[in-house]
Parts: C-alpha cells; sequence; structure tokens
C-alpha cells in the first residue's frame, strides 16, 4: 500500500469586520462595469446602478446628470430612464415596470449604457428621488468613467505614489 | 606595511569631500473643497499642508540612498531645514502623507498596495552642495494629491484633538487606505486595528473621514461590541450595539471640526465626490432634527445629538454662530467629561450601548453631573433616562391604582433610587378594580430607546399570573397585549417588566380599555 501523503489545507476565515459607512433613507451605488470603444474615437460604457431602501419608499425616480448637473444626453437628447429594467440581486426576471416603489431593506439594481462621445475622464451622476415616511427622499451616486485617458496623475518611486506639484508659487 | 597605515588613514581623511549645508525651505499647501449640508459648496480654498514628512531626494538613486534629508513642514505648512551635502547632483523635494518626523504622531494615507502619496517639485538639476533652495509654495490641487493631503489633514485634526484632551496623540499609527480607483463604493474602519478603508469618491468627505477614524478611538480607548455590518441614518430602531458607537463616532469626528472650528462642524455629510457644487449623498445636522428626526437612543443620528449638545456652545461653528442652539441645550462642556466616560465605566460595561454613556456619566468614580441639564438634552430628543411619577412601583405594595379607559400612562424603565442620575433596572405595576366577566383590553406602545415590554396581569394575591404576552405583533415587536375577562369582580394587578434584550431602560405608553 502506497503511502499516502495528506495535505491538511487550513482555510483561516478572517474575524475582521468592517465598520461600515451609513447610508440614508435611500442608498444608491453606482459602478463602472465595462467601458468599450465604438471607433472613430467615440465610446461608450455600462454603468451598474443599485438603489437600497432603508424605509418604504413609493414612487422612486432615476435621473442622469452630468457632475454640473446638467442632463447626461445620448444624441443630444437627455437619457430616458423609463425603459430601465430592475431586478433584484440574483434574479433573472426584472420587477414589474412602471411606477417604482421599494419596501425597507429592498435592493434593486440595473444596467444602464452610457455614451462616451469622445476620449476623456467622465463623471456620469445618477440621482435617484421617491417618496418616504417623513416626506421627499433624494440621494445621488456618481461613477467616474476614463476613455481613453487616465485620471492617475501620479508616478511610483520607492513605494511612494508622487504627484508632480503643478502651481508653484514664488 | 605598519608605517604606512597612518600616511593611508591621512590620505584617506584627504580624499573625503568635505561636508556642505545647503538650505531647503518653502511652503506646501493642498486644494480643499469646503462642505455643508448642500453638499460642496463650488469653492476651492488652499489650507497648509500641516506635518507632513519632507524628503530632500536624489533623483538618481534609489531606496534609502536617495533620501539626503528628512524634515517636516510647521503648523503653517512652511518649512526651513539644513541639508549636508557633499555632491553636485539632481534633487527634488517631496512631502508625504506620513508623520514620521512629529514625536508621537503616527498617521498615514496610503494607497491599497501600501504606496504612501507624495507631493513633489520638478527635477532641480546640478543643485551645488552650498546653494540654498527655496522651493516656493507647492500646491497639490484637486485630482492630483488634494485629496490625499486633504485626508491627511484630516488625521492631523484628529490626532491633534486626542492629543488635547488626554495628553499624548493617539496610537498605534492609523492608515487610511485611499486611491481613486480602487473600487470602493464605501468607507468603512478595519477591526483589527488601525485601518480605515475609504470610499475613492469620499477623500474631501471631512466627516465621513472623521467618523471612521473615530471608530479607530473607539478601539483602542473606549471599547465597543459594534456588530458592524450595513446601518442607515434612517433606522430609528437600530441594534443598541450597534447605533451607540455609529452615533458615537459621528460625534467625535464633528467635536474634531467644532474643537478647531472648521466651517460646517455641526454637519455630518456624505458626498458623491462629483465636481461642482452638490453632490449629496445623505446628511444630518447634529443640532437640529432636520434630518432623520429619530427619537431614542436605538438611532445613531439622535445619540450623535445627545452627545454633541452637552460639549458644544455659543462658539461652534455652526448654523447659529453666537447663541446656543435651543432651550434645552445649555451645557458647554469640556471633551475630557465625555471622554473620561468612553474611556471608563462605558468601555467597561458588560453590554456596551448609549446606555452605559448615560450611567457612566453619573457613574461615581466619574460623576460629571449636570443631571437637570442632560434630562433637558436627553427628553428633547425622547430619551428619558428619568422615573416616571409612578415610581416606585416595583411590586403589588407598591403599586398604583389606575381605571380602565383612562389612559395611556407615559411610563419609563428607569429607577433611580438615590437620585444621582445613574439608573437601574425597573419594573412598573399597577392595580386595578376589574368587574368581573367584562374584557379588559391591555396594550404598550409608543416604545422608545430600549423599551421592550413583558405584560402580566396577576391575581390579586399579587403573585398568580393570569396572563402574560411578550411581543404583541411578532418576535421583531417589543409592545405587548393582553385581552382578559375578569373572572370576578376583584382588584387586579398589571405587570410591565423590561424583556431581555440589550438594554434595560426606555419608555413606553400603557394603555387599559374595555368596551
Amino acid at each position: 500500500m502506497r503511502p499516502v501523503m495528506v495535505v491538511a489545507v487550513c482555510v483561516c476565515l478572517s474575524t475582521t469586520s468592517f465598520a461600515r459607512e451609513a447610508m440614508g433613507a435611500l442608498g444608491l451605488q453606482v459602478r463602472p462595469v465595462d467601458v468599450t470603444s465604438s471607433g472613430k474615437g467615440a465610446g461608450g460604457a455600462r454603468i451598474a446602478v443599485l438603489l437600497e431602501a432603508a424605509v418604504p419608499i413609493e414612487h422612486v425616480r432615476v435621473s442622469f446628470l452630468q457632475s454640473d448637473g446638467t442632463p447626461l444626453t445620448r444624441a443630444t437628447r437627455p437619457i430616458d430612464p423609463g425603459p430601465l429594467s430592475w431586478r433584484r440581486p440574483g434574479a433573472t426576471d426584472p420587477e414589474d415596470s412602471g411606477d417604482l416603489s421599494l419596501a425597507a431593506g429592498t435592493v434593486l439594481q440595473t444596467t444602464l449604457q452610457v455614451p462616451l462621445p469622445h476620449k476623456g475622464s467622465y463623471e456620469v451622476v445618477v440621482r435617484a428621488t421617491g417618496d418616504g415616511p417623513d416626506g421627499p427622499v433624494t440621494t445621488e451616486g456618481m461613477v467616474r468613467l476614463d476613455f481613453g485617458v487616465s485620471s492617475i496623475t501620479y508616478v511610483e518611486k520607492d513605494g511612494v505614489a508622487e504627484f508632480t506639484a503643478k502651481e508653484v508659487r514664488p | 606595511m605598519r608605517r604606512l597605515l597612518p600616511v593611508l588613514a591621512l590620505m584617506g581623511c584627504a580624499a573625503s569631500p568635505a561636508l556642505a549645508n545647503w538650505t531647503a525651505s518653502g511652503c506646501l499647501a493642498y486644494e480643499d473643497r469646503p462642505q455643508d449640508g448642500t453638499g460642496f459648496l463650488g469653492t476651492i480654498v488652499q489650507l497648509p499642508v500641516r506635518s507632513a514628512d519632507l524628503e530632500v531626494i536624489d533623483a538618481n538613486k534609489k531606496g534609502n540612498q536617495a533620501t539626503l534629508a528628512r524634515s517636516k513642514t510647521d503648523a503653517t505648512g512652511c518649512f526651513s531645514f539644513v541639508v549636508s551635502d557633499t555632491s553636485t547632483r539632481t534633487i527634488y523635494l517631496r512631502a508625504l502623507t506620513t508623520s514620521t518626523q512629529t514625536s508621537g504622531m503616527v498617521i498615514k494615507v496610503a494607497a491599497p498596495n501600501g504606496s504612501v502619496y507624495a507631493l513633489r517639485t520638478a527635477n532641480l538639476p546640478n543643485h551645488g552642495p552650498s546653494t540654498n533652495v527655496n522651493f516656493g509654495t507647492l500646491v497639490a490641487t484637486v485630482g492630483n494629491g488634494g485629496e490625499a493631503f486633504n485626508v491627511f489633514d484630516q488625521l492631523k485634526d484628529g490626532a491633534e484633538f486626542v492629543k488635547t484632551i488626554r495628553g499624548s496623540y493617539p496610537s498605534p499609527t492609523v492608515t487610511v487606505e485611499w486611491a481613486s480607483n480602487a473600487g470602493q463604493l464605501g468607507a468603512s474602519f478595519l477591526s483589527g486595528c488601525c485601518t480605515v478603508i475609504l470610499r475613492d469618491y469620499a477623500a474631501y468627505d471631512d466627516p465621513v473621514i472623521l467618523h471612521e477614524w473615530s471608530h479607530y478611538i473607539e478601539y483602542q480607548y473606549w471599547g465597543n461590541q459594534n456588530p458592524t455590518g450595513t446601518h442607515a441614518l434612517a433606522d430609528c430602531n437600530q441594534n443598541l450595539k450597534l447605533a451607540f458607537p455609529e452615533g458615537r463616532a459621528s460625534w467625535f469626528g464633528n467635536s474634531v471640526k467644532r474643537y478647531f472650528n472648521r466651517p460646517a462642524a455641526n454637519v455630518y455629510v456624505r458626498t458623491t465626490g462629483a465636481a461642482g457644487p452638490g453632490g449629496v449623498q445623505n446628511w444630518f445636522d447634529l443640532e437640529a432634527e432636520t434630518q432623520y428626526p429619530c427619537d431614542g437612543y436605538a438611532s445613531e443620528v439622535a445619540i450623535a445629538r445627545a452627545m454633541w449638545d452637552p460639549l458644544d456652545g455659543v462658539n461652534t461653528t455652526d448654523d447659529t454662530p453666537g447663541v446656543e442652539d435651543g432651550p434645552a441645550d445649555t451645557l458647554t462642556l469640556a471633551d475630557l467629561e465625555s471622554w473620561q466616560v468612553n474611556a471608563g465605566p462605558a468601555r467597561t460595561a458588560t453590554t456596551i450601548t448609549y446606555e452605559s454613556f448615560w450611567d457612566g456619566w453619573f457613574d461615581p468614580t466619574i460623576n460629571n453631573g449636570f443631571l437637570a441639564e442632560m434630562r433637558a438634552v436627553h427628553d428633547a430628543l425622547g430619551m428619558q433616562f428619568r422615573p416616571d411619577v409612578y415610581e416606585p412601583n416595583e411590586s403589588p405594595a407598591q403599586s398604583t391604582s389606575i381605571v380602565s379607559n383612562g389612559g395611556p400612562w407615559q411610563l419609563t424603565f428607569f429607577s433611580d433610587p438615590d437620585g444621582n442620575g445613574k439608573g437601574q433596572a425597573d419594573t412598573d405595576v399597577f392595580r386595578i378594580a376589574a368587574t368581573g366577566g367584562v374584557v379588559y383590553t391591555v396594550t404598550t406602545s409608543n416604545l422608545v430607546s430600549d423599551a421592550n415590554t413583558n405584560l402580566e396581569i396577576l391575581d390579586t394575591n399579587g403573585t398568580t399570573v393570569l396572563a402574560s404576552n411578550n411581543d404583541c405583533g411578532g418576535f421583531s415587536d417589543g409592545s405587548s397585549c393582553l385581552t382578559v375577562t375578569a373572572p370576578r369582580t376583584d382588584t387586579f394587578y398589571i405587570r410591565v417588566k423590561h424583556a431581555t434584550d440589550a438594554g434595560i431602560y426606555g419608555s413606553y405608553n400603557l394603555q387599559v380599555t374595555n368596551p
């Protein structure tokens, strides 16, 4: 009988825990899914939007803005959030279309295609509003999208991320 | 050979270049984006980079060999220090987001890969070893180092604040891990000490940075039993062991801003980080219930407000500078008063909740006093750390008579026989003259703070339990309800005990009705 070498694999579970940043009545997270080039210097990105309600929120409305507060446009028209398909995480079937309401503790997510007309660094702001138990609720989320450029301006040297001072006053 | 040694030694000395000194001077600033409850104001101001490590670097060398001299910036962001050098070389100067050159101060801002951040000058070629250099004022701008140095400046304020209270800087080293592209969607404190992980877009959210840093202070000095995880400002009925450390972290973080007269010290705000004005994700005012008007200490927002009021004053940089903020808010106490409670009896409590803080305030070892003023502050926030008017009524013998359809009676679970402010567990007993055959409904309602009732109907002997109920509406409902038919015309007792959970206090209403 051949000796069998038993390899004991120790799975060390971390006991680390996180005291997390608080959300408000309505939480909103936006993250990039991917950025693609569509030729002729233009591109697009998919962004994932996640809504989480801490209290019941009715009549949830979502709009997409640039960081200066103006509407995000596609072909010169503001992006219409109406056709968005919202799903619970892990679910395959979308929620019923129409008036969007979230019970306390509900999480819904969707994905949106965002146009990137030229190379650059973009900020896409998502604003969600709704009616909560204590009145209107508004929150925002933002995602930064780098298309063909890097927003990172430092250079690593010996374990130090060095920004070069651009402004030097005598 | 032996004769040659002194000669060789002499030649060696002669070959060494003489050390020369030159002075490096200049100033460092970073661009800040001021905020208030509306988010970013849309302005940019320059603030000094204080207590940052400085290094003069040989641009053509690596590692420790590259560092020619070390120093630090002063309270105005400026510096002037002597560099000993021997060679003409290409040099540059950099300021780091570390504080190793400041005795006792151990703060660091680093990228997730461990790299600390720095703001550097351009290379200065052919620098002679006796040539002084004034580097001018270097500015870390928004998007180009400003974020990292703003985080560093918050840690600096926090460290200085703690030093004013306890006489020394907090330790060990606290590291804020941040990058603009790390993919972090939420800030958090990593228990196990001592790392704060910051959201990519939160580097200008001073209250968020200071809140998470305050968890490090809790962890090191105050203790907490925070179950961690997702939590919401809008939740008025949080786990007590979560509400306290989260509310306390908001209070202490904003107290740093208050102490140093930073603008909008009363505002906790979380933004999207987007360019331009606004960008609020959520916010609340520590002085006014304009947002999240929760009553009771099962709310982290209410706790932050309750801890804020005894220490703020007319000079607080809030929305109403020059005046206090309401008739209930009359105290302006020293920060040490709260610190010693947090670091003392509240730390050693078996279950650490806001009740621990209240009791610790009046613990004989602390004896902070101001009972009437503290009750006024807490009453205004629905935290009734006071005996109700029917006390003492722990037993049938002490019970107060009530009549059906007469309530509701506003009650508290809080007993304080010696009147020193520190409470004890409480049971409320009432007696009622019932008519045989009549159906009575007894309910508890309006449960605030940790009120969690267990309701019993006792027979005339005061001991036999005829009926009882813990949770009227299911497990998560702390209220109780009973519908009973009086077996005869006689006196019966209603006993309300605090159900077992994380706390022992709270307020509630009792009502007895019959058709």
